[in-house]
């Protein structure tokens, strides 16, 4: 297999299957070795499943002999995030206390890809515990930091590290992650990739570690915004087993996209160049724009509640029983144990502004149709800063849709992150923000932007093993 | 699930003593926010629960 088949997108990797240019057990053969060859270069492997992905893969071959054809995702290799359950597989969530952890129901999402005729040839790593309520260091991981395929002196992002890492690389065609605050679009944008939150509700989190009961959410990482689409498909819908499930599914249907001349967006490029330039790209193709900023909400003080106190509730066993020391990151320990603190009467009144907040973010999206900003103003940064030194490069001034990543996470709004250009040699992005259940217009406008730009085709320099 | 947004604080040394002192800080820094915000009484906190 060559790079033009480790850096293809779905779309494309499905055709040549159906065109019998390869087989989907040599395909999974071939993700599967350089996986879990190139994987441990970025510390982005937790498991390899070379051998259990290859019998999938000929089980799938099969059936497309038999021309029972399960649509795109078929004889597809893909990674998974290491906080979804793979029965019999040992699943960390990143972290010491689980190292040796082995459940015995897989994941609704994983299940549903398997469904479809997708092969999963890896698990990877992430920050240890999802990041839990903070974390200080790229270090907090099971798995060593996760490095950024661009710069292996930079961090991946996270905390869907692995999966950033590892789409970058071209080690899968595409990998789950999982959002509670940015934990998709945050290695989406600093690996070049392209990331998509859905809506809260739309995907199914049994069989994955529970950080925040509301907030958390599962999504796909992949080569672009159509790519998303098809894996949102796949593994949207309701699930009885998750109690925050919509129960709704979702159906890729660009082909009924409105056009882009009818659309207005919200825009604020926070005086960042290739923001405005990514900005102006869709503009001319014909996207009406006007400043946009927040409604006005400490968002942050939100977040930190609400997550700390969840995450607190559910981690109590684990903080009982001293294990939580074993963790790698301080920080993360002290406000894991910290959370347990927060009073019943603060948690409950986040929770009413976090109405207020859904509220008004629904009065806003009657008159616009998206939300644009940069997903982060800075680039990834440097394995030996902490998280909490500046952010490396110039910077940047404020945006008033400077907190659009806890905004829309607290209003369980969907958000599609797109490569759109570099800094200091590293990839940057925009995130697009709509109103619930709006993941078809984020992937048209994604697409369009991507029709018009070759920032999510860039290679990062990846040597052979 | 969490990114270094939600981790961004002044830094702290890295001890435990001094991120446990921290960690009770920046709870008490998000309640203050909080009790500030002003919202009606008849609003409701923002879950379900499906009987």
């Amino acid at each position: 297999m060559t790079d033009d088949v480790f850096y293809a997108p779905i779309t494309e990797l499905s055709a040549r299957l159906r065109k019998k240019e390869f087989s989907a057990a040599e395909l999974a053969k071939a993700f599967g070795d350089r996986l879990a060859a190139l994987g441990p270069r970025y510390n982005a492997l937790a498991l390899p499943l070379t051998e259990v992905a290859v019998k999938r893969a000929k089980a799938v071959d099969a059936e497309m002999k038999r021309d029972r054809l399960r649509g795109p995702l078929q004889g597809i290799p893909f990674g998974a995030k290491d906080l979804l359950a793979f029965a019999g597989h040992r699943t960390t969530w990143g972290a010491k206390p689980y190292e040796m952890q082995v459940l015995d129901e897989t994941a609704t999402v994983l299940n549903k890809l398997d469904g479809s005729g997708a092969v999963l040839v890896g698990k990877l790593s992430m920050i240890e515990l999802a990041g839990g309520p903070s974390y200080r260091s790229a270090e907090a991981s099971l798995f060593g930091p996760c490095k950024n395929p661009w710069d292996l002196t930079r961090w991946s992002g996270g905390s869907s590290s692995g999966s950033g890492a590892a789409v970058a690389a071209g080690l899968v065609p595409f990998a789950l992650g999982s959002e509670t605050s940015g934990s998709i679009l945050s290695p989406s944008a600093y690996c070049g990739v392209t990331g998509l939150r859905p809506t809260y509700g739309l995907v199914s989190r049994h069989g994955a570690m529970a950080l925040s009961w509301t907030l958390d959410k599962i999504g796909p990482l992949c080569r672009n915004a159509e790519d998303c689409g098809l894996v949102l498909q796949a593994i949207s819908g309701g699930d009885p087993k998750d109690p925050g499930s919509a129960g709704k599914s979702f159906y890729y249907t660009p082909q009924y996209a409105r056009k882009i001349t009818e659309l207005k967006a919200g825009v604020a490029g926070g005086g960042l160049a290739w923001a405005e330039t990514a900005i102006g790209v869709l503009r001319e193709a014909g996207l009406k724009t006007e400043a946009a900023k927040l409604p006005d909400f400490p968002y942050g003080p939100i977040l930190t509640t609400i997550l700390g106190s969840e995450a607190a509730s559910i981690f109590e066993p684990l903080i009982a029983s001293g294990k939580v020391d074993q963790l790698q990151d301080i920080r993360q320990i002290e406000r894991l144990k910290a959370g347990l603190q927060i009073p019943a009467k603060d948690y409950l009144k986040a929770m009413r502004i976090r109405s207020l907040v859904r509220d008004k973010f629904r009065e806003l999206f009657y008159d616009l149709d998206v939300l644009i900003a940069p997903t982060y103003p800075n680039i990834a940064s440097r394995l030996a800063d902490p998280l909490d030194a500046p952010a490396p490069g110039p910077q940047p001034g404020p945006n008033p849709l400077g907190a659009l990543i806890q905004a829309g996470n607290l209003a369980g709004l969907p958000a599609l992150s797109v490569p759109c250009g570099f800094e200091a040699g590293m990839p940057v992005a925009i995130q697009l923000v709509g109103p619930p259940f709006s993941e078809n217009l984020l992937l048209s406008l994604g697409h369009e932007f991507q029709q018009r730009t070759d920032w999510h085709k860039r290679r990062p320099p990846v040597a052979a093993a | 699930m969490v990114t270094r947004a939600a981790a961004q604080t002044a830094s702290v040394p890295l001890t435990t003593a001094a991120q446990a002192v921290a960690a009770k800080d920046a709870n008490q820094r998000a309640a203050e926010a909080l009790a500030k915000f002003e919202i009606p009484i008849s609003t409701e906190p923002a879950f379900q629960f499906k009987a």
